[in-house]
């Protein structure tokens, strides 16, 4: 990825602090351009029959699979995830890349009943057009193919921003995906530390068509709020605060593993897990001894360390 | 996290940042438990990214469920039990996006996730999670009237 200006920012691993790739630093005229090739490519993709889109998926997630143990490497370096939660987060990607692979053939409408004899009423489906895809630092590569997968499965082109912290996963992607000879234009990488700057170009454009982000609430309420000029489409997966209700019916032991397991996956930086244990008086006590020998046994360290439980 | 020990939140374990060896110079902080957390204390309303765990306790399911609903927040709420009624009842009550029984693992690519309230809105995987990616358009033919071909 160029970028106009030819600027270039670094990207560090946050268990060393080491600098370990730098990145293209687009602007407004790069996000431009990224814009430009994405709904030129738009017209010739959108037409490409199902089948042919879902070869191309396949492939990719093919290539992802064959490439496992490098791009764990390169989740592991730039957001500092244990080693298993690497591995994890790319068998995940694949699965994400698979099942739409497999979805985009099932798109179809229906033929609904009539008023009159000499009518004939259904709707379909068609692909919504230039899809702005904003992905956070803590699953770079599984919230990239959650929202890259369906979006080329239904037929959209797409461009990426991912998080200034960790845009290497996606360029490692974005190259898989030459490699799966999806069409130039089709997938558009944009690395940048100029967010404002940047995003504000594609929110400004009425020719993208949907914004799919994945990060803070507050960015999510701006993001709609300034979406609102063009009418996009919008999906925002937020924050996340999420209780677990520990009952005096339950299994104690099965528990205490579940919830440890969620609170400390990724050092506790996973909007899913579980932050909030409302447990039953009766069995607090119990419950507290049983999480407190767990949490105790999880070791802290570089996730590149197979023993690591916590990374930074 | 200070916050909640000053309003009287215990520290079972953990709570310390720790400095570990050359070259790992990086932000790392110790897994921590605090037990009697309350509603007021900021750990319970904010959103905490790092290896914190509260504990709270109940004496009712009714006030299980209202307390977990106060967060602004409805992405992800979890509950173990062995009551089936319970299950239900607390799969339709907690304001959540995906409600987990007995289970923590809850993200597959044929399952429809997403937030409420200020969690977000649309979903993402399963045949919804395409959806987003997809305007549906209605048609309306008329046909000539059939005596044409009479």
């Amino acid at each position: 990825m160029s970028s106009a200006s030819g600027r270039i920012f670094p990207v560090k691993d946050p268990a060393t602090l080491e600098v370990i790739g730098e990145c293209a630093d687009a602007d407004g005229s790069a996000a431009s351009a990224a814009l430009e090739a994405a709904y030129a490519a738009f017209t010739e993709w959108s037409k490409l029959p199902a089948d042919r889109r879902a070869n191309r998926l396949h492939r990719l997630a093919q290539l992802v699979e064959r490439d496992q143990a490098a791009l764990a490497d390169l989740l592991i370096a730039e957001s500092g995830k244990p080693r298993r939660d690497a591995v994890g987060e790319v068998s995940s990607s694949v699965s994400y890349l698979r099942w739409n692979a497999e979805e985009a053939i099932r798109v179809h409408g229906r033929t609904l009943a009539a008023p009159r004899r000499n009518l004939h009423l259904w709707t379909h489906k068609q692909p919504i057009g230039v899809v702005v895809a904003i992905t956070p630092w803590n699953y770079p590569l599984n919230t990239l193919c959650r929202k890259i997968a369906p979006a080329l499965a239904a037929g959209c082109t797409v461009i990426v921003k991912p998080a200034i912290q960790t845009p290497l996963s996606a360029l490692a992607l974005i190259r898989l995906a030459e490699e799966a000879e999806i069409p130039a234009g089709v997938l558009n990488l944009v690395t940048t530390s100029q967010v404002e700057e940047t995003v504000r170009v594609w929110m400004d454009d009425p020719r993208v068509r949907k914004i799919a982000f994945t990060g803070s609430t507050a960015v999510g309420k701006r993001l709609m709020k300034e979406s609102a000029a063009t009418l996009k489409r919008i999906s925002l997966e937020l924050g996340g605060h999420a209780p677990a209700l520990v009952f005096d019916d339950a299994c104690l032991e099965s528990a205490a593993d579940a919830i440890v397991q969620s609170r400390f996956r990724h050092a506790g930086q996973t909007c899913i897990c579980v932050q909030r244990v409302y447990v039953h008086e009766s069995v607090a006590k119990e419950l507290s001894l049983e999480l407190q020998k767990r949490v105790e046994k999880l070791k802290v360290g570089n996730g590149s360390d197979p023993q690591t439980d916590i990374g930074p | 996290m200070e916050d909640a020990r000053a309003k009287g939140a215990v520290l079972l374990c953990g709570g310390q940042r720790l400095e570990l060896v050359e070259p790992n110079r990086g932000y790392f902080c110790q897994p921590t438990l605090l037990d009697g957390v309350r509603p007021e204390m900021r750990v319970m309303r904010e959103e905490t990214f790092g290896p914190v765990l509260t504990l709270s306790r109940f004496s009712t399911e009714a006030q299980a469920i209202a307390e977990a609903n106060t967060t602004a927040y409805g992405l992800v709420a979890y509950a173990f039990t062995r009551d089936l009624g319970r299950a239900h009842r607390l799969v339709e009550r907690l304001e959540f996006g995906t409600v987990g029984i007995n289970e923590t693992v809850i993200v597959s690519p044929h399952l429809p996730f997403g937030g409420l309230k200020d969690s977000g809105m649309g979903k993402e995987n399963g045949s919804e999670g395409v959806d987003e990616y997809l305007e549906l358009k209605s048609a309306v033919v008329r046909l000539p009237e059939e005596r044409a071909f009479e």
